[in-house]
């Protein structure tokens, strides 16, 4: 499991001895975490809700913005079990590179013809708005006998997972087994699409909170002296943000129509935007716990050893110290995961979090709660989510208490 | 002492700049501005307003000359509400969620030191597992979710409390309940942990072996050393909790500085959001500082560097 | 053992202060209202001059009057702060007789030198008041309105001088008349005026007052405030304290009607010459003439009004303590009708009405129906390849109506395929071509993209609203499905999306339109090529010849007959795509009596009061199938 193996991993490049002693010691935790049932339920729930994330388009469900609003809010029904579904257009897919390598073609006419305005600054504007335009005409026309069908943007792997779906399992799909949303949208896929998001969310914005925050620790902890002292003294300092607030005011800003157009320019959606800015505030506590186990590292024997073989000061950090950071990364990551799902959940109360047509868990609780009334309870659409949500928020933690554990009892408090 | 609290004012002076200085500019860099109306203004009019408020004028100027205001206490007028200052919206705003967040405080240091405290007592049986979960539960949910499902069981099914609003203390257990629940249960967590601790040391079997009654140990010998990490967990709930409060604010429609920040940030409100900002920051400052302040007093083996 | 005792004592001690806190805040004092109602989002000001929303125009309707008001149930001109009015053969003079008991709430006489004080800064281009075009039927008003602009050499102008810039600011600068002799243009758009005042010429140079406190002004040059049209032009005359006299450009058979709507409500001159703004707008400060007076505000909670003492026709008004709550939620406003928290509320969160509709038997305080308005998508006619008429015909017929009304909107919205809601009397529905998929593939090929191909992506801007976001959605996913175009939704924030749609910035856009008078003229002057509201930047000579005659025709019907003209001019062109017609939403608790529907979803407090014997069926709930 991920645990032992990249331990091992960073075993290799330390000294024999102290390797020999990464290694029990992980290979104990090990042990010690397969003791814990709660935890060892919970890894396993969590891996494969992981799978099943990265699976989803290969899997038998309906298109998750398949819009059917004669079915509108259908309560959960298991029979009959499948459904058939309209079927991929091949001919439509097998003739799409052909037509985008013509629109390629124009797009490099256009694009030069950007470059020669932007030198001679008429028409930047003009040109630019065509360029966008001809690249959106891109994107949809590979997208196109996928959007048909409901599916929203995929990536090229997806692509090809729907594609081997479709010739998989041909025209059968799933029943909505969780019942259907406002616009007779199936919850079911609903809510696997969304676990692809949300998980993704949690993951990537917690490692860029991981990154800064490791390093940033390590350094402070390492170099020591008055660069520590003021490293050490801008985190206190940011401790002091309200940064949920500064986050909100931060994505409205970013959502006015010429930024965002700006940015989309460059690649960054409102995802994007978000890992940044949470993995920007999540990297706190991190460091202040990496600098607190490196300062104590370093006075260590294989440092002294790696240091007397003149090992470069980066070579030291980044080699020696980082993977015996693992324990607490571990724990840290466990921890963070949910916290920052919960907090795009939030975003999405708020209507910041992802836009349509992308779903997440938060997304599809929050819509589950708006059409909660007195009057009548659509109770699938606020369960369900709240059940995926809940249960696979409830599993990270009690990952996170026992890899804790097991990795160190005395990290407990931290 | 007096050196510390010093610095530490420095220390704030500093991160309030630098929170202002990043909103103003952001704030400048957003197109349209307070004066966008619906109707185009006469050219003349545009440039006078311009002048009035120095939107004429370089930015660096513009930057120099709110900076003074708001050092001065003035965070100017709202965009979007004539009416009102933002002064006068914190003013409004302030002792509501102060309020809403002290209860919500009360709620989850009582409820999460009993659950936490059974829950150890309690141990291994099936009450501790159930404890547990609900506590869990608390943390693993989002907090409109909460309040959604307390909607419907304590206003609807049971009608005990009111839907929404703000005047009676009626109206504020509900939202107070809300917001407090994940920290009540992260305080039962942290509770039970630090209780399961000392319930295993050696004074306490001590005691125990001399005839202590069951209730008079765990009130009197194991509460007391359960309670420091429930104390050190309180500075990062209340930061918790004034957030928090964005959500159940919305919600319970109580007119709070939650309230206002998030419609404030929705409907592009920048002058008002960005004092809110300014605000909340010197709450957190004086939070965190308060905090370090009670250990210090609390445990005398805390020295103020 | 003394660290943990004082930990218990200062947790306790820290408990209790927290409970202090929390009771000290909570007042408690505030008795219940008679009635209550949501007022929907906070309001943006009191002040009748600067507002434009509905729930604004609930609090500005209970807290003043106007010359005349509308009758609750017909919406017909009753008599107001005027108890009587001649107009005059050509329909172009109004006289006005005030009445000699309308009092202000400080107990003064409500004069007509309150109402031209008003008006004319409600004209005033400073003011900017976004509705000043509903005073534009007064005679030179639109000219004076527009400043600077407004004025030609020869006109004879006012120019106000630069006060202060300590000075109150609702106060005017000193004013002279004189004559325009020739406006000089500078850099960046600005003017000078020169100006000839008693036979001495002057060449003014509009600033601020800062500015002109500040810096002596450039050689041969005065500054001032601003100079515009002399308003004793403008055909707003006091004839003696309780008479005035209205002269309108031309006859407008609407205009006692929107007499009685909020922007030309009078307000006080004393109260804001004292306090300037917008302190004079505090609970403590304002004077009004209402049969209401505010009492209490607290921002995003509630705006709490009691009856004036000083109020013309108290004996009338029969609620007390009336409070409006600012609930933005239409959940949470449902939750606390349904707990008999609120007496009315407007709307209905969309999933509780599809099953409050159905309910058998039938709620006892729900009632929706139609009213005079529109909902509709505007087309931006100036880029490709919406410029084309077949296009948007074809847009148009591509859309499924009956599935958005269904599915979207439960309280019984009927789809529309016109401009004018039906309901005005003898006017004559006109409307566009039905639904036709077939002819619309067929329109589209014509056009040159046949299924669709090349048809560059569209963007549908909506204002952020749940209920406009899932239609654009829905009809993203019919075009998607009918034309195998690509179509994008996109969605800003009130103050943004109207920057946009100014700015031409959109591709579709979703718009509503709500009738300001009963006529079929508040939605077709929107379209002529001058108008603010033009967006669509379609441009149509007939149609603002038709639209123009009309304002000139005395006799109704004809005026009706161009109208029709204009209208199916329009809707043969479509740069609006008709969706459907809004209903009323209100849900009025059964006891509350003086409640009506009527054609404008307008709804006076001060109509109103509550009868709990209940003996008679309340008239809210009559024409109910």
């Amino acid at each position: 499991m991920p645990t032992a193996r990249s331990t091992e991993a960073g075993g290799i490049l330390l000294t024999p001895q102290v390797s020999r002693k990464g290694m029990s010691l992980s290979q104990d935790a090990w042990r010690r975490l397969r003791k814990n049932r709660v935890a060892m339920i919970s890894l396993v729930a969590i891996v494969s809700i992981c799978i099943l994330a990265f699976l989803t388009p290969l899997l038998p469900l309906q298109a998750p913005d398949h819009a059917q609003t004669a079915l509108q809010y259908e309560e959960p029904t298991i029979s009959p079990f499948w459904l058939p579904t309209k079927p991929l257009d091949m001919e439509l897919v097998s003739q799409t590179p052909q037509v985008v390598a013509h629109l390629e073609t124009e797009l490099t006419d256009l694009k030069l013809r950007y470059e020669l305005a932007k030198q001679s600054g008429e028409n930047l504007d003009n040109a630019r708005r065509q360029l966008r335009r001809k690249e959106a005409e891109i994107q949809d026309t590979i997208q196109a006998p996928y959007r048909q069908l409901g599916y929203p943007s995929l990536g090229m792997l997806s692509r090809a997972m729907v594609r081997a779906r479709f010739a998989l399992f041909g025209n059968q799909c799933i029943n909505s087994l969780c019942g259907r949303d406002l616009l007779g949208r199936d919850l079911l896929s609903r809510l696997f699409w969304g676990a692809r998001i949300s998980l993704l969310v949690g993951l990537v914005a917690t490692i860029v909170s991981l990154v800064i925050g490791v390093n940033y620790g390590a350094i402070s902890g390492y170099c020591g002296g008055w660069i520590d002292d003021a490293m050490m003294r801008f985190v206190d300092v940011l401790y002091s943000v309200p940064f949920i607030f500064v986050v909100i005011f931060l994505l409205t800003i970013l959502g006015e129509d010429s930024i965002a157009d700006e940015l989309a320019y460059w690649g960054i959606n409102r995802i994007t935007v978000f890992f940044l800015v949470v993995g920007a505030i999540y990297w706190l506590t991190m460091s202040r716990v990496v600098r607190g186990q490196v300062i104590s590292l370093k006075h260590e024997l294989f440092v002294e050893a790696a240091r007397s073989l003149a090992a470069s000061q980066s070579r030291i950090i980044f080699l020696h110290l980082l993977p015996n950071l693992l324990s607490v990364v571990l724990v840290y990551l466990t921890l963070t995961i949910p916290r920052v799902m919960l907090f795009e959940a939030f975003l999405s109360f708020l209507g910041l979090g992802v836009e349509p047509p992308d779903v997440s868990w938060g997304l599809l609780a929050n819509e589950g709660i708006k059409v909660i009334t007195p009057v009548k309870i659509y109770w699938w659409l606020i369960l369900f989510p709240s059940l995926a949500l809940g249960a696979t928020l409830l599993a990270l933690n009690f990952l996170g208490d026992g890899v804790r554990d097991a990795l160190d009892p005395r990290l407990r408090d931290a | 002492m007096t050196s510390f609290m010093v610095r530490r004012l420095l220390w704030m002076a500093i991160t309030l700049l630098v929170v202002y200085t990043v909103s103003f500019f952001l704030m400048r860099s957003v197109p349209g501005g307070p004066f966008d109306r619906e109707r185009v203004l006469e050219p003349e009019i545009m440039k006078n307003i311009e002048k009035r408020y120095n939107l004429d004028k370089p930015l660096y100027q513009q930057y120099l000359i709110e900076l003074g205001k708001v050092v001065r206490g003035d965070l100017g007028y709202s965009y979007k509400i004539n009416d009102y200052t933002v002064n006068e919206v914190i003013a409004e705003g302030l002792p509501i969620s102060v309020a809403l967040g002290s209860l919500a405080l009360i709620f989850a240091t009582t409820l999460g030191l009993v659950a936490g405290v059974t829950s150890a007592v309690l141990r291994g049986t099936w009450g501790d597992v159930l404890l547990m979960l609900i506590a869990t539960l608390g943390i693993a949910l989002p907090n409109f979710v909460i309040a959604g499902i307390c909607i419907i069981l304590f206003v609807f099914l049971l009608p005990l409390f009111p839907a929404a609003g703000w005047g009676d203390f009626n109206q504020l257990v509900l939202p107070a309940f809300c917001l407090g629940a994940p920290y009540a249960a992260y305080i039962a967590r942290i509770a039970r942990t630090s209780m399961l601790d000392i319930l295993s040391q050696d004074h306490i079997r001590t005691a125990r072996a001399k005839g202590v009654g069951p209730l008079r140990l765990i009130l009197v010998h194991a509460l007391r050393g359960a309670l420091l990490p429930v104390v050190s967990f309180l500075g990062p709930a209340v930061a918790g909790i004034l957030t928090g409060s964005l959500v159940v604010e919305q919600i319970f429609a109580i007119p709070g500085l939650g309230s206002h920040f998030v419609q404030a940030a929705l409907q592009k409100d920048y002058t008002l959001a960005m004092g809110l900002v300014l605000l909340y920051t010197l709450l957190l400052y004086v939070m965190n500082w308060l905090v370090d302040l009670s250990y210090a007093l609390l445990d005398p083996r805390v020295e103020l560097e | 053992m003394s660290s943990t005792s004082r930990t218990l004592v200062a947790c306790f001690l820290l408990g209790s202060l927290l409970l202090i806190v929390v009771w000290s805040t909570l007042e408690g004092g505030l008795p219940p209202a008679d009635f209550t109602f949501i007022n929907e989002s906070e309001v943006k000001s009191v002040d009748p001059a600067l507002i434009s929303g509905q729930p604004e125009g609930r609090i500005a309707t209970s807290i003043f009057e106007g010359v005349v008001r509308n009758d609750p149930e017909t919406l017909e001109p009753i008599p107001g702060v005027a108890k009587s009015w001649e107009i005059s053969e050509d329909r172009l003079v109004y006289t006005f007789f005030l009445r000699d008991n309308a009092r202000w709430s400080d107990g003064l006489l409500v004069t007509a030198y309150d109402f031209a004080y008003s008006w004319r800064r409600f004209l005033d281009p400073r003011t900017a008041a976004e509705y000043a075009y509903q005073a534009w039927y007064i005679k030179n008003a639109h000219d004076y309105s527009l400043g600077g602009s407004g004025i030609q050499p020869g006109d004879p102008v006012e120019i106000e001088l630069n006060l202060p810039p300590t000075a109150i600011n609702t106060l005017r600068g000193e004013v002279l008349h004189g004559k325009l002799i020739r406006i000089i243009p500078r850099r960046d758009e600005e003017r000078d005026f020169l100006v000839e005042i008693d036979g001495k010429e002057i060449t003014y140079r509009p600033t601020d007052d800062s500015e002109a406190a500040r810096n002596d002004p450039p050689e041969g040059v005065a500054w001032c405030r601003q100079v515009l049209l002399d308003f004793r032009e403008v055909g707003i005359k006091v004839i003696d304290e309780l008479t005035m006299q209205i002269t309108l450009e031309n006859p407008t058979p609407y205009f006692l009607g929107l007499l009685g709507f909020y922007p030309l409500y009078p307000v006080n001159q004393k109260c804001l010459e004292t306090y300037g703004a917008p302190q004079w707008t505090k609970a403590d400060n304002i004077v009004t003439n209402g049969a209401y007076k505010i009492v209490f505000r607290r921002i995003r909670d509630r705006i709490r009004m009691i009856k004036s003492e000083y109020y013309w026709n108290r004996e009338n008004v029969r609620l007390e303590l009336v409070d409006a709550l600012a609930v933005e939620s239409l959940t949470t406003a449902l939750n606390l009708y349904l707990t008999d928290k609120a007496d009315w509320i407007g709307d209905v969160p969309p999933p509780a009405m599809r099953e409050l509709i159905r309910e058998e038997p039938p709620r006892n305080d729900l009632n929706p129906v139609p009213y005079l308005s529109s909902y509709f998508y505007f087309v931006n006619t100036q880029i490709k390849p919406l410029d084309d008429v077949r296009i948007r015909r074809a847009l148009s017929m591509a859309l499924d109506r009956e599935e958005i009304t269904s599915k979207l909107l439960p309280a019984g919205e009927p789809p529309s395929l016109s401009l004018v809601s039906p309901g005005i009397e003898n006017y004559r529905t006109q409307t566009a071509d039905a639904e036709n998929p077939e002819l619309a593939r067929q329109l589209f090929a014509e056009a040159g993209y046949p299924e669709g191909h090349g048809f560059p992506r569209l963007e549908i801007l909506t204002n952020t609203h749940e209920a406009h976001q899932a239609i654009a959605e829905l009809i993203r996913k019919q075009w998607q499905r009918v034309l195998g175009i690509t179509v994008k939704t996109r969605n800003e924030e009130w103050g943004a999306y109207n920057a946009s749609l100014r700015l031409g910035k959109y591709d579709l856009a979703r718009r509503g339109w709500i009738a300001d008078y009963s006529d079929p003229n508040t939605f077709l002057d929107m379209f002529t090529t001058n108008s603010e509201q033009n967006s669509t930047g379609w441009s149509n000579a007939k149609y603002d010849e038709l639209l123009e005659l009309a304002q000139i025709e005395p006799d109704p019907d004809k005026r009706f007959r161009l109208l029709e003209q204009a209208e199916r001019i329009l809707l043969d062109e479509l740069p609006m795509i008709p969706i459907y017609t809004y209903v009323s939403k209100n849900m009025v608790k059964p006891y509350v009596r003086g409640f009506y529907n009527n054609v404008r979803d307008d709804h006076p407090v001060w109509a109103m009061w509550i009868d709990r014997s209940q003996e008679s069926p309340n008239p809210f709930l009559r024409g109910r199938q």
